[in-house]
Formats: structure tokens, sequence, C-alpha cells
């Protein structure tokens, strides 16, 4: 799965219309409790654990796709 | 590159008009036809359809089709062309539901093309438990308006799918519909740690009993003033049932330390005590029933330590749940049990448990809620009254009238110690008040002949108040049986191993709760164990031996077929009846039959729990109950009235009787005893009223029969009131044997 396809999911929003820039100021259910789930379901998808640090740090898409990068996951 | 194209087209319709020619250079061309021209490629596979069927293997045409459809997603996302529908639509026996999914999501304007509803029907019947495929028709569905079908959509999703994001997000979606028509349950979730992630599950799985939830969440931390407060947010939601999530980690942050019992000892036994006292405070204002989880911990002891972090909150939930069980309705979730039996996942999520302060493991909140429906479904009077089963491969392993009675699957050893257990379990609940009956379709004498004898059935013939085994239609089977019973079609759960018999029965029968039984029996026991519908909350008497009071019906039914005349039939019951005023004693059977009681019931007044409580200590309110008995067993308690006596005008609330003792006189024996006392009381008349429903007609003249008059003063909606003089009087029919106590035990008469 994308990470894409993951914040589509999480967010009930069609995959299209995710991009790198996609982010919390962009859509409206990526609220804390969001955000909460995003990173439950990241974890699950990639079978990473991710620092809190760098949890909170994802703010949008492309840092998302960066972090996840940097724990070694690949899609 | 036109050219190309051209020359490939040929190829492809070359190959395939000369068949068997290599299906090796048909897919090699087609494919290049797809990476030139997708279009093109997709309006040749529409074209010659069954020419593709005949000349390519499944296998090979699985994989262009996958290839054509692929091709074009991913060259054109957001836009693609619409031909593609069709092609799914041509091709669907060799297109995965993954890729139609894909196909659908990625079709521009779906919602107005005809063809979408179709296509997802056929997958959805292929691939009913296909998540995204139920999430994306849900979507489709609000699209369209059609809400109803987009929440039952909903549900099923959130039964194949635990995941966070799925709970979620359909609670979000939920929000965004127009209200649902139906019974709404009133649920407070209070705790001593975040539960707002637990909230989406425990709305699914709400709404998975058809109820309608409206749910309060108390703020973050505030549990004890929540409960103890009377103006707190709990207070004023005035909640039908209340869950107290606490974990004893908020409460003892010592323990993420090395445990030691002796320094948290004082903290432990102070917790318990605030625990007890709070579920005291909220018995003080409440009647809702308090489910309190047990506590636990995410830690655990040191290796070779003597002390047990296990066992020292063992013995703190041993003196717990000793106390909560002295108070009324107060319940103790063992969370210990619970977190044994999940099927998947880790208790505890470290990175939740620190962002989101939830004691909850991501994988355990499906569990917690499921759960909670268990005490739900109870409370809301959804519980069934009698398990219908199949036999073959249901009951026992195999199918006798082709295996013979010696070679079914059913004995101490696998396969066979799984339809034991399951009969094991079954049994278990004749105990608890829940009949049992047979819909198969076998010969009778085959299939009667290992209920008899065979020596690994433990469920006897006794056993099943209906045996219904024959070759009719097993829809057909489940009606009689329940006019057998005199009970009505939503009181049964039907319980079956082949699929097909589940789907007739869901189509023709939508009332009787089909139960999906796994392939696998040794998953039946459990699919009815975790089954919120067959829970109870507090059992009565009644429950015990119900098996038993339909037993002794039988026999009455064969001395009915040989007496003469009624009268001496009814003379030679030797029925006896004892009517008396509710007390607490009384106050949950005579609820449980104010909500269960459909058909012999005046008004069909259905009064909450709470609500209960308090008319018990209205002094204008009279609660009259009566207990039946005759020569064959004791019926129990069977009929109520519930009568306001602060007017001079007497009226008759409500009025009700269980149909199992229809016919016997003992509702004119009732009404006798409260005509009796509203002439000794001086009261000017008493009056009636009936409240058509869909079930009620056997109460319909009621008030007539006994001497009643249409009163003048109507009420609304469908309902006709009643009056009564209280000089003429109403008399006891002569065979029955009378009774009469207040709720203390004096006896009258």
């Amino acid at each position: 799965m994308r990470p894409e396809e993951v914040v589509a999911n999480v967010f009930s929003i069609s995959v299209v219309d995710v991009t790198d820039s996609t982010s919390s100021k962009t859509i409206s259910q990526w609220d804390s409790f969001g955000h909460i789930t995003l990173i439950v379901e990241l974890e699950s998808a990639y079978r990473v654990a991710l620092a809190p640090q760098d949890a909170l740090a994802m703010a949008d898409v492309a840092s998302i796709k960066r972090v996840l990068r940097s724990y070694g996951a690949t899609w | 590159m036109r050219t190309r194209v051209d020359e490939l087209h040929g190829q492809i319709t070359s190959c395939l008009q000369k068949a068997s020619s290599g299906a090796k250079t048909l897919e090699e061309s087609l494919l290049a036809l797809a990476r030139l021209d997708a279009a093109e490629a997709i309006v040749l596979l529409i074209a010659h359809k069954e020419l593709f069927f005949e000349s390519v293997s499944l296998e090979v045409l699985v994989r262009i089709v996958k290839a054509v459809i692929s091709e074009e997603l991913v060259v054109r996302p957001g836009h693609v062309n619409p031909n593609l529908l069709t092609l799914l639509d041509a091709f669907r026996d060799v297109i995965s539901t993954d890729l139609a999914v894909a196909i659908i999501a990625a079709i521009p304007n779906r919602q107005g093309n005809p063809l979408v509803p179709e296509v997802l029907d056929t997958f959805l019947k292929r691939d009913p438990g296909h998540g995204p495929l139920l999430k994306l028709a849900g979507e489709l569905a609000i699209s369209s308006g059609e809400f109803a079908a987009a929440h039952e959509l909903f549900t099923r999703l959130t039964q194949v799918d635990d995941s966070m994001a799925t709970a979620n997000g359909v609670f979000k979606l939920r929000a965004g519909l127009p209200p649902l028509e139906g019974p709404r349950v009133r649920v407070a979730m209070v705790s001593s740690f975040t539960v707002d992630v637990l909230v989406p599950y425990a709305d699914a799985e709400f709404r998975r009993l058809g109820l309608i939830p409206q749910l309060y969440v108390a703020p973050f931390n505030s549990w004890v003033q929540e409960i103890v407060s009377d103006h707190s947010g709990l207070h004023r939601f005035d909640p039908e049932i209340v869950f107290l999530a606490i974990s004893i980690d908020d409460f003892v942050p010592e323990l993420a330390g090395s445990f030691s019992s002796s320094l948290v000892e004082d903290k432990g036994r102070r917790v318990v005590d605030q625990i007890i006292d709070v579920a005291r405070q909220f018995r003080s204002w409440s009647d809702a029933p308090l489910v309190v989880h047990s506590l636990y911990s995410v830690y655990r002891s040191s290796v070779g330590s003597h002390d047990s972090l296990a066992r020292w909150i063992s013995s703190l939930n041993l003196r717990l749940a000793s106390e909560l069980q002295q108070i009324a309705r107060v319940y103790f979730l063992d969370m210990q049990e619970l977190l044994l039996h999940r099927k998947v996942g880790a208790h505890d999520n470290p990175k939740l448990r620190h962002l989101a302060s939830i004691r909850l493991g991501d994988r355990v909140l499906g569990e917690v809620a499921r759960a909670y429906a268990r005490y739900v479904a109870p409370l809301k009077g959804l519980r069934k009254k009698c398990v219908v089963v199949d036999l073959d491969n249901t009951l026992w392993g195999g199918i006798v009238g082709e295996d013979g009675p010696s070679r079914i699957k059913l004995g101490k050893t696998s396969p066979g110690v799984e339809y034991q257990e399951f009969q094991r379990y079954l049994l278990s609940l004749t105990e608890r008040g829940v009949l049992l009956a047979i819909n198969s379709k076998n010969n009778f004498e085959d299939a009667m002949q290992v209920i008899r004898s065979h020596e690994g059935m433990l469920l006897r013939e006794k056993d099943f108040s209906v045996i219904r085994i024959n070759w009719s239609p097993k829809p057909e089977n489940m009606i009689s049986l329940a006019q057998e019973l005199n009970i009505g079609l939503d009181s049964l759960v039907f319980v079956d191993d082949n699929p097909s018999e589940r789907e007739i029965m869901r189509k023709t029968l939508p009332a009787v709760l089909t139960v999906d039984l796994p392939t696998d029996p040794s998953l039946y026991r459990e699919t009815l164990e975790l089954l919120p519908q067959l829970q109870t909350l507090v059992l009565t008497d009644e429950d015990r031996s119900r098996v038993e009071q339909y037993r002794a019906k039988q026999k009455r039914d064969e001395i009915r077929a040989s007496a003469q005349s009624v009268d001496e039939y009814l003379h030679s019951l030797e029925i006896a009846v004892e009517i008396f005023l509710a007390s607490d004693a009384t106050l949950p059977r005579i609820h449980q039959l104010f909500q269960r009681t459909n058909q012999f019931n005046l008004t069909s007044r259905r009064y909450d729990e709470a609500q209960f409580v308090a008319l018990l200590k209205d002094s204008q309110v009279r609660i009259c109950a009566l207990r039946a008995r005759d020569r064959f067993g004791d019926h129990g308690l069977v009929a109520a009235a519930l009568v306001r006596t602060g007017d001079e005008n007497w009226v008759i609330d409500s009025f009700l009787m269980s149909c199992r003792v229809i016919g016997y006189g003992v509702e004119t024996a009732l009404l006798a005893v409260i005509c009796g006392q509203a002439q000794e009381e001086g009261a000017n008349a008493l009056m009636g009223e009936y409240i058509e429903t869909a079930k009620n007609a056997p109460a319909k003249d009621f008030y007539p029969r006994h001497g009643f008059t249409v009163d003048d003063q109507q009420g609304d909606g469908g309902s006709v009131r009643f009056r009564l003089i209280t000089e003429s009087a109403v008399v006891a029919p002569r065979w029955i044997k009378m009774e009469v106590s207040d709720a203390a035990g004096r006896s009258s008469r």
C-alpha cells in the first residue's frame, strides 16, 4: 500500500485527491484524533515503530514519506 | 503510431479467429496495444469477449484483463475511460474484487451511472466480506440518497474490518447522515483514561444491534466528579447504561517501576474503596446499570521476584467484584478474561497510550465494544427466546441420510467433539430460559434415531420444545414452529451451517435472527456464546424454569384434546393464582414482562428500568402482579397491571399477561382484584385503555367483555378508552383458586 492510500483510507477521501502537499490544513478530518489513527495505521502497514517526535512531525504527505523512508520502509 | 496500433489490432483479431494459434502472441500484442492506446485495447476486449474466453486459458485471460485495466488506471488516474466499467461488467468472472473496487472508484461521474449499482451488486454477492468494496458501496449509497442502505453496508464493513481507520471513518460518515428512525439507546462512557478512540467502535456495535446510539463521553479524567456530582454532564444526559473504564496504572503510576506490593498496598486499597464508593453514589441518583471494567495493568513483574503484580491486581479485583455485587445493577466486566480471549493484537499499544492516553491497544477496541454490546442488548429487550437449529453438519458432522447414523461425526474425539462442545452449550441455554427447537430437512425417522439413541448426543428429544424434521421449506417450518410456541418470529434465532438456507431465511423472514455460522465447527460454540441477543443481565426464576413450563404446556394440550367441554377442562387444570403488589424482589421479573409482552398487552407502554423503580416508589401508583400454577407446574409471574390511583377515577395505565396463560381466565382474576380494590377505596370509576399495535389483537376485546363501556373522552393516536362504574363488579372465574396478598405477604381472602 502506498502512503497516499493509507491517508485516503484513514480520512475517507479519494486516493486521487492525495498529493504530497495534502496536510492537516487541507483535510478537515485530519484533527488530533485523526492523526493518532493515521499513525496507528502507518505503523501497522509498514511494520515500523515511530519515535514520538517523528510521529508528530508528519504534518503532510511529503513528510510522511520522508519519515517512513528514514525507517527503511518501501512501497 | 497509428499504423502500429492498426498492425497490433490486425494481429490480435487474426489470432482470435484462428483460435489456438499462440496465446502467447495474443497476450503480447494486446499488452503492447494497451501500452500504446489503452482505450483501443478495452474496446477490442469488449467487442471480442466470447472469442477471448474461447481462445485463451482462464489464467492468461485474468492476466491480460488485469494488465489492460492497470495500464488505463495508471495512465489516467482521475479521468479514466468510462468503457472500463463495461469491460468490468463483461469480464467480471476474471477480475478480482480489489481491481473492481479500483475501477469503480476511478470512474468519473459514477453516481449517475446505472451500470455501477449493478456491477457493485454482483461483486457484493461474490465477495460479501470485502472491506474496500463495502466502503465504496456505502459511499455510493450516500451519494444517491439511500441512507438506510448505506448504514447497513457500513455495519457490514465494521464487522469485517476492525481497524481504527475504518471504525473512525464510518463513524464520521454516519455523523453526516440525516437521523434514522428506530429504537434509541443512551449510553455513557466514563473513564480514568481517554476513551475517544473506543467511541466509534461502540457506536458500530450498538448499531449492529439495530439501535441508534446516543453516546455521552465524559471529559478527560473526570470520572469521579461526573458520577458523584448531580450537576455533571452525565447527570444531565440521564444515561440508560454507563460503562466505567478504569486502569490501575492511572491511579498507581509507581507500577511502571519495579513492582513491590508493600510499596503500593495502601494505594491499591484506596483505589478499590473509591470505585466502590463511586458506584454507590451513582446508585443514589440513577437506576441505570453500571458496568465497571476490572483493574489491569500493562506492566509486568520482574523475573525472580516472588511478588507478582498480576496476583496483587487479582486480589484487588476479587474484593472489587464481591463488593460491587452487593450494589443493585452494578456489573463487573472482567478485563483479564476479555483480553485473554482476544483473537488478534497486543492488549497494549505504547504509542497510543502515550500520545492519546488510552489504556487499550487499538486491536482490542473492537473486543471491548462487543463486550459492551452484550450488556446493551438485554437491557433493550433484544434477547431472543428460542434457538432453532439445523441437524446435519450443525449438531453433528456429516449427513445422517447419506452416511447413516453410525457414520456421522459425533463423539469424544475430533471430528465430532466440536459438535459435542456446541451441544453442551445449547443445553446450558435451556437452563437460562432459552428454548431449543429443530428445523431440519431430513427423513424424520433417520434423524430421530440419532437424537434418541446415538451415544454421542448430549441433546435429546426432551430438550427440544418443537421438532420440525421434514422436507418443507425452512421458512415455512419456522412460521409453524413460532405459532406452536406462541412467540413472535422476532424471538427466534436460526442456526444452520448451510449458507443458502441462511440466505433464504434472511430474505423470507428478516425478523428471524439468522446467525452466520463459521465453516469450522470448532467455532460454533463461541459464535453463539458471543451473541449479544442471547445474553441476560438478570436471571429470573422464570428464565430458569421456562423450558419446564413449555413441557407442561404440551401435557395440558393433550388433556384439552380429551376433555368434554372447555369448562371441564379448565376445572381439571386446578388453576391457582396469587395476586400481590410489586416489591423490590419481584420488580426485575415484572419489568421483564413489561418489556417482552407483545400480544396480550393493552397499551404496550415500555418503561425503562429507572422509570419503573420511580413508579414503584410513587404512592399514587399501584403495580399489581399475578403468579399462576396448575396441576402440571408453576407458570411463575405471568401477569401485571399498573394502576394510577391518584384521581377519583382509577386509571389502568398498563395491563399485560404472558401469552403462555392465554385462555385460562387469569386476566379476569387480576382485573377482579383491581376492581374490588377500587370499590373498597371509594373510586368513582375504573378507566381502561387499548392501544392497537401490530401484535396485540388478542387483548382487543378485554375491557368490553368485562362490562366496560367505551368512554366519551377518547385518547389520541388510535387509543380507545373504556370506563367501568365501580358498582358493577368484575367476577373472577369459578375454576380459579385465588389468593390475594400485599407486598408484605399478608393474605386476605
